[in-house]
C-alpha cells in the first residue's frame, strides 16, 4: 500500500515538474519575447539617433578682417577659407542640434573706440565637414536647427562686415563671438 | 525566473539610458578681429622740372637729380600700397604746342627715407607694390624722365601733370 501511491506522487511529481518545467519555458520565452522587443525598441531608439554624448564646441578659426582703411566697409563672406569664423561641433551622429550664435554689434580697439560690424541674413553656413563652399547659409541673428552628420561632426562658418568711419582711430579692434550648440529634443 | 525578467528590464533599462544621459549643450568662442590703418595720403613735395631745353636736344632727369618729381606718402607703418601713375602725360604743353615726353624702365623709384640714391626703382609706366617704412610711416616716391624737343620746338613754358596714386593692397 504504501508503494501504491508513491507512483502518483511521482507521476504528479513528474507531472509538477512537467508543468514547472513548460511554464518556466513559457516565462523564458516570454522574457526572451520582452527582451527582444526592449532590444527592438533600442534599435528604434538608435536609428532614431537619440544622443549618447554631451555636444562639444571648439573654435577653429577667427573672423579676420586683418587691415581695413578707415571710411572704407570690408565683408568676409563665410566662404572664405582663411577668414571667415569657424566652429567645429562634435556630437552623436545625426542628431539634430540647436545653433545660436551670440554676435557683437561691435569690436573694441584703442582707447574705447568702437568698429561697427555688422552680420547680414546669410553671413553664417551650416556644413557637417570642413568645406565652407558646400555650407548651407543661414542667418547668424535666428538660432538654426541642423542635423549633425553621420561621422557626429557638424561645422559653422561666419563672415560679416566691418563698417570703419572716416575718422575711425587706427589701431587692432577685437570681439568675441559665442556659438551655443544644443541637442534639440528627439 | 523574477532575476532573469529583472535583468533583462535592467539591461533594456541600460540600452535606454544614453538617451537621458546625454541631454545638454556647448559653447565655442570665435575672436572678430580688423586692424584699422591710418588713412593713405600722398602729398607732392617737388615738380619734376627740364629747367631749358634746346630744339633738338633731349634733355633727362633722373630719380637722383635734384629736380626730380618726388611725393611722400604716408600710412599705418609697414603697410603695402600699391603705387600708380594714374596721369603720366605723354606730352607737355605750351598752348597748342606739344613737348614729347618719355619714361625709361627706371624712371621711377621709392625708398621709406628721403633719398633716392638708394631708391627701389621700376617702371613708372607699370607701377609697383612697396611697403611704408616701419616705424617713420613715410613712403618717397620720385619720377624722372626725358623730354624730346624738336628742332624746331615752339619757345615757351611747356607743362603737364603727373598724378600718383596709392592704395593699401591689405598685405
Amino acid at each position: 500500500m504504501s508503494a501504491g501511491p508513491r507512483p502518483e506522487v511521482r507521476r504528479r511529481a513528474r507531472g509538477c515538474r512537467i508543468v514547472r518545467g513548460a511554464r518556466a519555458s513559457v516565462l523564458a520565452a516570454t522574457a526572451a519575447a520582452i527582451a527582444l522587443a526592449l532590444f527592438a525598441v533600442g534599435a528604434r531608439t538608435e536609428e532614431l539617433s537619440a544622443p549618447d554624448r554631451p555636444p562639444t564646441v571648439t573654435g577653429r578659426g577667427d573672423l579676420d578682417f586683418e587691415d581695413v582703411v578707415a571710411g572704407v566697409p570690408a565683408a568676409i563672406t563665410r566662404k572664405d577659407r582663411h577668414r571667415a569664423g569657424a566652429w567645429w561641433i562634435r556630437g552623436t551622429a545625426n542628431v539634430d542640434v540647436l545653433l545660436s550664435l551670440a554676435l557683437p554689434p561691435s569690436l573694441s580697439g584703442p582707447a574705447g573706440a568702437q568698429l561697427p560690424i555688422a552680420f547680414g541674413s546669410d553671413d553664417a553656413g551650416f556644413s557637417w565637414q570642413q568645406r565652407p563652399d558646400l555650407a548651407t547659409g543661414f542667418n547668424p541673428h535666428v538660432p538654426r536647427v541642423e542635423r549633425l552628420g553621420s561621422n557626429g561632426h557638424g561645422w559653422v562658418f561666419l563672415g560679416g562686415t566691418v563698417q570703419p568711419g572716416l575718422g575711425q582711430r587706427a589701431g587692432a579692434y577685437l570681439g568675441t563671438v559665442v556659438l551655443t550648440v544644443a541637442y534639440v529634443a528627439q | 525566473m523574477k532575476k532573469l525578467i529583472g535583468s533583462i528590464f535592467v539591461l533594456a533599462i541600460l540600452v535606454q539610458a544614453p538617451a537621458a544621459f546625454a541631454q545638454g549643450s556647448a559653447s565655442g568662442n570665435i575672436l572678430a578681429q580688423a586692424n584699422v590703418l591710418t588713412p593713405v595720403t600722398v602729398t607732392p613735395q617737388q615738380d619734376l622740372d627740364f629747367g631749358n631745353v634746346i630744339p633738338g636736344t633731349n634733355k633727362s632727369v633722373a630719380i637722383t637729380g635734384t629736380t626730380a618729381g618726388r611725393w611722400l606718402v604716408q600710412g599705418t607703418a609697414g603697410a603695402e600700397v600699391d603705387i600708380d601713375f594714374t596721369a603720366l602725360p605723354g606730352n607737355l604743353t605750351s598752348g597748342v604746342n606739344n613737348l614729347p615726353i618719355v619714361y625709361g624702365a627706371t624712371d621711377a623709384g621709392h625708398n621709406g627715407p628721403n633719398n633716392p640714391a638708394t631708391a627701389t626703382t621700376f617702371n613708372p609706366a607699370t607701377g609697383t607694390l612697396a611697403n611704408i617704412s616701419n616705424p617713420a610711416a613715410t613712403l618717397f616716391v620720385w619720377i624722372g624722365g626725358t623730354v624730346q624737343p624738336a628742332a624746331a620746338q615752339a619757345s615757351g613754358l611747356y607743362t603737364g601733370t603727373v598724378t600718383l596714386t596709392a592704395t593699401y593692397t591689405g598685405n
